[in-house]
């Protein structure tokens, strides 16, 4: 099945006041995700970055404010229609119990009244996708399978439909560490074949940088300190409460998230150690740290350790300008 | 989860649980009936071995003892069918958003329905709207609401509400969330609720007689005032006879209907 790709999310002064409570919750809160990319939505608990994503499906009503997904404004398309057309995943999970596997994965295509056989066809290439087998795991039940099984369930469920947008809610929140990094990085190549455009909740800065492609830092009342992508973050902090979120050893990060791929090098192979090129500027420099005068990139060509200063430089001034 | 499992889970639908599998794992399914037939022999050896007065010979004969279990039956089963067609829409309504805060008054009122002495209850009945079967029904009615209502209430609000919330998330209606997701994993409670009533209306069903509604109170009353032990003794074991079967039929609905998974 061919997959639906993202759409724009444009997001237009969204507020919500809850009835009795002095301020707003969310506060004229604008931002546009561009079609295909995957926006983290980081700051500390109670900032209202989980309410702002859960405007826009509508399991909160916003109370003023506008919501355009495709260039169309839903703000006021039937709520149980609108959420069809949008993946939904939260830490939770909220598997059904009383439904199999293959049940809860067929819950939106049941909805929109799919015929057996396409259901069942999607459902066993949504379990291979997620990485359970479907003759297993099809016929068992919720409380069969462990933690992050079932948040594999969740992400399977939630692209039943071919949603093209995703809202997540810290979906890995809830698993082990060692889980939590498996499913990161599962998800993470998932969205780069899918491309859709995805929301994702969390107050882990280190999940932001992993998965992002936009990070929207944000304060109380939703309030965004900065948005841009995880290395402008990392390299030019916006304000003093961007940069006590980033917090320490942020240049070491930053190296992380620059590719070999990516960079200038030296032409010719003179070094004593090779860094494949798939990796990143921070394992080039712990071959420095670790006593290399020059190393290679792959087959890509060298580099000097005055070579790696002019590469992070250069990398840090136009995350800065760009 | 042990690999023995499997197979029976691979059947498939949701209420496809054989009866074989249900007595085997829950034996006391299998004890119950054997009981109410010692009940029943004990019951009759003590008639058959008792020579009947002719006071006796007017209640103690089949006649007039099938008449009074069937009345029984009427009685405690349509009052049933009428609480369940009260309470469990009405436990609904008051889960809804909307309802929600006239929760504590429909339990209170339903409280009160079961707090009234039955007998002053029926009594008083009696006198205001005159004696026969509808008012024995009614009373009894008003007497049992409160379980299933209770048990549809508490039912529906303890499941997960992030459950919920995905239901909602996926794009279900209220409606479709409600008959597709909360009331399957309400069933074991309302349904313990369900039976809790139905032996609270075979018990009071006893009191039927005083307004003329019949039942087995038949037996007993006299039994009492005639100081009639066999009498009185008949209708107290056919009355616990009627109430352990009601039971398990309602245990074995319980075990069927039960979603599985849960």
């Amino acid at each position: 099945m061919p997959s639906v790709q993202g759409q724009e999310i444009k997001l237009e002064k969204l507020t919500k006041r809850y009835p009795n409570t002095a301020k707003d919750a969310v506060k004229e809160f604008s931002l546009t995700i561009p079609a295909g990319e995957l926006v983290v939505f980081v700051g500390p608990s109670g900032c209202g970055k989980t309410t702002t994503m859960k405007m826009i499906n509508r399991i909160i009503e916003p109370t003023s404010g506008k919501i355009l997904i495709g260039g169309e404004d839903v703000t006021h398309t039937p709520a149980f229609e609108l959420r069809r057309n949008i993946g939904y995943v939260i830490q939770q999970i909220g598997l059904f119990p009383h439904m199999t596997i293959a049940a809860n994965v067929a819950t939106v295509p049941n909805l929109l009244g799919w015929d057996k056989a396409k259901t069942k066809a999607r459902v066993n290439e949504l379990l291979e996708l997620v990485g359970l087998d479907p003759a297993e795991y099809s016929n068992r039940y919720p409380k069969q399978l462990s933690g992050g099984q079932q948040q594999r369930v969740g992400v399977a469920r939630a692209l039943a439909a071919d949603p093209a947008v995703l809202l997540m809610d810290e979906p890995f929140g809830a698993t082990d560490p060692i889980t939590r990094v498996r499913l990161q990085k599962e998800f993470r190549a998932l969205q780069r074949e899918l491309k859709k455009t995805v929301v994702f909740v969390t107050h882990d800065f280190e999940e932001a940088l992993l998965l992002g492609d936009r990070i929207a830092v944000l304060s109380e009342q939703s309030h965004v300190e900065q948005y841009g992508t995880p290395l402008e973050i990392l390299s030019a902090p916006a304000t003093d409460r961007v940069k006590s979120f980033v917090g320490e050893a942020a240049s070491v990060r930053m190296l992380g998230l620059v590719s070999l791929k990516e960079i200038d090098v030296l032409a010719g192979a003179n070094g004593t150690v090779t860094v494949p090129e798939t990796g990143t500027l921070r394992e080039a420099m712990e071959q420095f740290i670790g006593g290399a005068d020059v190393i290679n990139i792959g087959t890509r060509g060298h580099l000097t350790f005055d070579a790696l200063q002019n590469v992070i430089a250069k990398t840090r001034s136009t995350a800065t300008h760009s | 989860m042990s690999k023995k499992l499997e197979p029976q889970l691979a059947a498939g639908s949701v209420y496809s649980q054989s009866a074989r599998l249900i007595f085997k794992r829950n034996r006391s399914l299998l004890i119950q009936p054997i009981l109410i037939l010692v009940i029943l022999t004990l019951m009759l050896t003590y008639i058959h071995n008792h020579k009947l007065d002719i006071i006796e010979k007017v209640t103690i004969n089949p006649q007039f003892i099938f008449k009074a279990i069937e009345d029984h039956v009427f009685l405690s089963f349509s009052a049933a069918v009428i609480i369940l067609a009260i309470a469990i829409p009405g436990g609904i309504l008051f889960t809804r958003p909307k309802m929600k805060r006239f929760t504590p008054i429909a339990l209170a009122l339903a409280n009160i329905g079961q707090a009234f002495p039955a007998v002053g209850l029926l009594i008083l009945a009696g006198i205001n709207f005159g004696f026969g079967k509808p008012v024995a029904i009614g009373t009894f009615a008003a007497f049992g609401t409160l379980p299933i209502l209770r048990n549809t209430i508490v039912g529906l609000q303890e499941i997960d509400p992030f459950i919920v919330e995905s239901a909602m998330g996926m794009g279900m209606t209220p409606r479709q969330a409600l008959r597709k997701i909360e009331l399957p994993l309400a069933v074991p409670v309302i349904l313990a609720g369900v039976r809790t009533t139905l032996i609270l209306t075979v018990g009071v069903a006893t009191l039927g007689v005083f307004v003329n509604g019949g039942g087995l109170g038949m037996l007993i009353i006299p039994g009492l005032k005639l100081n009639r032990q066999i009498v009185l003794l008949t209708g107290g074991m056919l009355t616990i006879i009627v109430a352990f079967t009601m039971d398990w039929l309602a245990r074995l609905a319980e075990e069927f209907l039960r979603p599985r998974g849960i």
